[in-house]
């Protein structure tokens, strides 16, 4: 049992080879193979979970974020400050083009996009309803923006082919898609015609005639039921509005960058006070705090987890010392001081560390890796919520250095504390005493 | 003696042998017991929550509505106001109110604005049972079914930029299906936590509202129960009351409030299952390594005739005995951590990322005695799980070999 000890002890010159209380610590390590398993095995356990939660989360937080920038949000907007804070109908961002010439040259911007914004009356017939026309660079915005990915009739509308479809001679009329509720509501269908009546940039009268010839389903009620969705050129002409838009959308390469891209879009158009430039986490403040919250309890439930743990390897350590009190009151006579003891349990608890993390981590690597191809799927339950909430219906999960380094820190921490404060109790081990205990 | 009276008393005396090491084990136990009672009680509390805030969106438990009503809300899909007599009929104490409305999609203008909205027309004396019960108002509510003035959210004030006092013109559809136009005066405005009702939902007098559409009917009957029906007897039988109308209970009308729900229910489950899992590591280390130093004692009550059962189940009550006093006194430090959170934890910091999924700014957690029955029935089920390996290496023990070490 206390070969192991003699042998090293008795050869000085190999300790100088191999450093002696590592090796020692290591060997006791087998001596109880079932407690170093049940130990590191507790310590795997919480790695993997801690790891294999996080990386989940993470991968749901990403495909949140890119669900909801992608819906219609995009990862940033420029809208005047007026507009911001009062809807001012008339607070628009002057000189639209140029500017959406401007955005597009920073490095990063996949697109950029510009909308205008009215609330107006629309009617089919003797039916009548309240809704947001949105001018849109229609084709550009549905290369982008999953809203107008989806109609149920028809398809999108176009630009009248030579300028306006309201100022030019011909008998064209301006296409509009419209929301699928909406048209439910108005009994619409492809091919009526809309009637628009709103109050102009003015303070005039706007009235618009459009022909519907898509119905647009985006599985977000809201829009469903208030959308209607036509060219920029014809509602800018029909609203009296010159080369101005509401909001100019922008989309980079992925959430992430939507700050760091909104830092240099205000740079860009910094000749222009009054315009401000917000990021997505901005205009979507319900989703980055649900993100919040959820990062937040998964932090208490995690360190909830990592603290039972550290209480197991406690317990193990508790138990090694006191079984093992005959031994170390034989190293003690031979030599050995109390701190070099100490320091050997925690070399022990160090490899017991090493043993779960690697484990832990290893399996971790190994499921996130299957399931980050795979996906998870989350069940018929998640397909009713996830297009209002932006919750995805399979999860991706994230491989970050985040997710596979929080718990072997805060677990390296616990096993040498759980090993050290038992060990305390070796200063006062009297060898004697300890040597004729049984 | 009794059997198991001496087993008993055996695997007791064991547990206190060794004080230090089980007394660690507790705190895990109780540590991880109490945990699971909080987070049982925040979920149940989230889930009071959802279902709360979903019924009295206008929902109710049940609601009646014409069929077809729901994909095409018109008055032109209305019913008989007679109808919603079946549910005084329904014999249940349940039954906390009733209210029968009519809810058709409008445009509201104001000098500035246009919106489109949902124009209920209530009678203020029944919406107890709605937001509208708890809503602040500004101004006046509703005086009664025939009042022709609104009141309109708080939200939709601010977005129509108009106040109280102020006359709004809202157009909807009459029964025969072309527009009507009328002028009305804002009575006051509601402020509640939910920001898309306050944006949306206009009510004004039913009374009113039917002559105003040119109808005597109404479109929806909204039902309030006192507490959520543990089975669906009453929505049958206020079906079978209402030959050839629509009842609904709010999980079919809110499909994504059910669903969160029901996610958060199995929320219970899985926290359990990973913080006990995370707890059986150490629980089997240490009864392992109880029964590990004692070999030589076990041999030799083997020798004396113990039979290997009963040596099972000295390890197995052993487990279990730490596993109730850990469950016990989880259950209390549980309780007692609910008690304090009585006033509720201030969500506020997010709120609109919570009011997203149908909760409140405050989390108030709820103790349901049935979870902690179930929290202890899973815990001793555990217990026994976990016992089963340690129990089979001590069955293992030779009587001979044990004794010869």
């Amino acid at each position: 049992m206390s070969e192991v000890a003699l042998e090293n002890t008795a050869q000085p010159a190999r300790s100088r080879a191999y450093p002696l209380l590592p090796l020692l610590g290591w060997r006791n390590l087998w001596r109880n193979k079932r407690r170093t398993w049940l130990t590191a095995g507790g310590i795997a356990f919480a790695v993997l979970l801690v790891a294999f939660g996080s990386a989940l989360q993470a991968g749901s937080y990403l495909q949140m974020q890119a669900l909801a920038t992608d819906m219609m949000t995009g990862h940033l907007q420029v809208a005047n400050q007026q507009y911001i804070d009062d809807a001012l109908f008339e607070a628009t961002v002057a000189q639209a083009s140029a500017k959406q010439q401007r955005l597009e040259a920073l490095p990063g911007v996949r697109a950029v996009l510009p909308r205008l914004s009215a609330y107006a009356l629309v009617s089919v017939g003797e039916r009548s309803f309240g809704a947001q026309v949105l001018g849109l660079e229609v084709a550009a915005e549905a290369l982008v923006f999953n809203y107008l990915g989806n109609l149920s009739a028809g398809r999108l509308p176009q630009p009248a082919a030579s300028g306006s479809g309201f100022d030019n001679k011909q008998d064209e009329t301006a296409e509009v898609a419209i929301g699928h509720i909406l048209a439910r509501n108005l009994r619409a269908q492809v091919g009526d015609e809309l009637v628009v009546l709103g109050s102009g940039k003015e303070g005039g009268v706007a009235a618009l005639v459009f022909r519907i010839v898509g119905l647009l389903n985006s599985g977000m009620s809201e829009l469903d039921r208030s959308l209607v969705v036509a060219p920029l050129r014809e509602v800018q002409w029909g609203f009296g509005f010159d080369d101005e838009v509401h909001t100019i959308v922008v989309r980079g390469d992925s959430a992430d960058d939507g700050p760091e891209l909104a830092r240099s879009a205000g740079a860009a158009l910094h000749d222009s006070p009054a315009l401000q430039v917000r990021a997505w986490p901005e205009l979507l403040p319900d989703i980055q705090q649900a993100i919040d919250i959820d990062r937040v309890s998964a932090d208490i439930m995690y360190y909830i987890i990592l603290g039972l743990v550290a209480f197991s390897v406690v317990n193990s350590f508790v138990m090694t010392i006191f079984e093992r009190s005959r031994e170390f009151g034989m190293l003690r006579a031979l030599g050995m001081t109390p701190g070099q003891l100490v320091w050997l349990l925690q070399w022990e608890s160090l490899f017991v560390w090493l043993l779960g993390t690697l484990l832990g981590t290893g399996l971790g690597i190994l499921l996130v890796g299957w399931l980050a191809n795979t996906g998870l799927d989350l069940g018929a339950a998640a397909e009713s919520y996830s297009a209002e909430l932006f919750m995805p219906t399979e999860l991706y999960p994230a491989l970050t250095p985040a997710a596979f380094s929080v718990a072997p820190i805060v677990l390296f921490v616990g096993c040498q504390l759980a090993s050290f404060i038992p060990a305390l109790r070796l200063y006062r081990l009297q060898p004697v005493a300890a040597l004729r205990d049984e | 003696m009794d059997t198991f009276a001496l087993l008993l008393r055996l695997s007791l005396r064991n547990l206190f042998r060794h004080r230090r090491r089980n007394l660690l084990m507790l705190s895990a136990l109780v540590l991880a017991i109490a945990s699971v009672v909080v987070v049982n009680a925040l979920i149940r509390g989230m889930q009071q929550d959802l279902a709360d805030s979903t019924v009295s969106n206008l929902t109710g438990h049940l609601a009646v509505h014409a069929p077809g009503y729901l994909d095409d809300p018109s008055i032109e899909r209305g019913f008989a106001p007679e109808n919603s007599r079946a549910i005084e009929g329904i014999q249940t104490n349940l039954l906390a109110g009733w209210a029968a409305r009519i809810r058709v999609p409008a445009s509201i203008m104001s000098e500035r604005e246009t919106r489109g909205i949902e124009l209920v027309g209530v009678d203020p004396q029944q919406e107890s049972i709605s937001f509208l019960d708890r809503a602040q108002i500004n101004g006046e509510g509703l005086a009664g079914p025939a009042d022709k003035r609104v009141l309109i959210g708080q939200e939709l004030a601010d977005r129509l930029k108009t106040r109280v006092g102020k006359r709004l013109v809202i157009i909807t559809q009459g029964s025969d299906g072309t527009n009507r136009e009328a002028g009305f005066r804002i009575a006051g405005t509601y402020d509640i936590d939910a920001e898309g009702l306050e944006q949306s939902v206009v009510f004004t007098g039913r009374d009113y509202l039917q002559e105003l559409l040119d109808t005597e009917l109404i479109t929806e009957v909204s039902v309030r129960l006192t507490q959520e029906p543990a089975d669906n007897t009453l929505q049958a039988a206020l079906s079978a009351q209402l030959d050839g109308l629509d009842v609904q209970s709010w999980q079919q009308l809110e499909p994504q409030s059910a669903a969160m729900y029901a996610m958060a229910e199995t929320g219970i489950y899985i926290w359990f299952l990973i913080l006990m899992s995370a707890l059986t590591f150490g629980l089997v280390n240490t009864l392992v390594t109880a029964v590990m130093e004692r070999i030589k004692e076990l041999g030799m009550l083997r020798a004396l005739g113990m039979r290997p059962a009963q040596v099972v189940s000295q390890v197995v009550l052993e487990c279990n005995a730490l596993m109730l006093v850990g469950v016990a006194l989880g259950c209390l430090l549980g309780a007692l951590a609910v008690f304090w959170l009585r006033d509720g934890i201030d969500l506020s910091q997010w709120a609109q990322g919570v009011q997203g999924i149908g909760m409140r700014a405050t989390l108030t957690p709820r103790l349901l005695l049935s979870d902690i029955w179930l929290v202890s029935g899973m815990s001793l089920v555990l217990g026994l799980l976990a016992s089963f390996y340690p129990a089979l290496r001590a069955v293992k023990v030779k009587p001979l070999e044990a004794l010869g070490r």
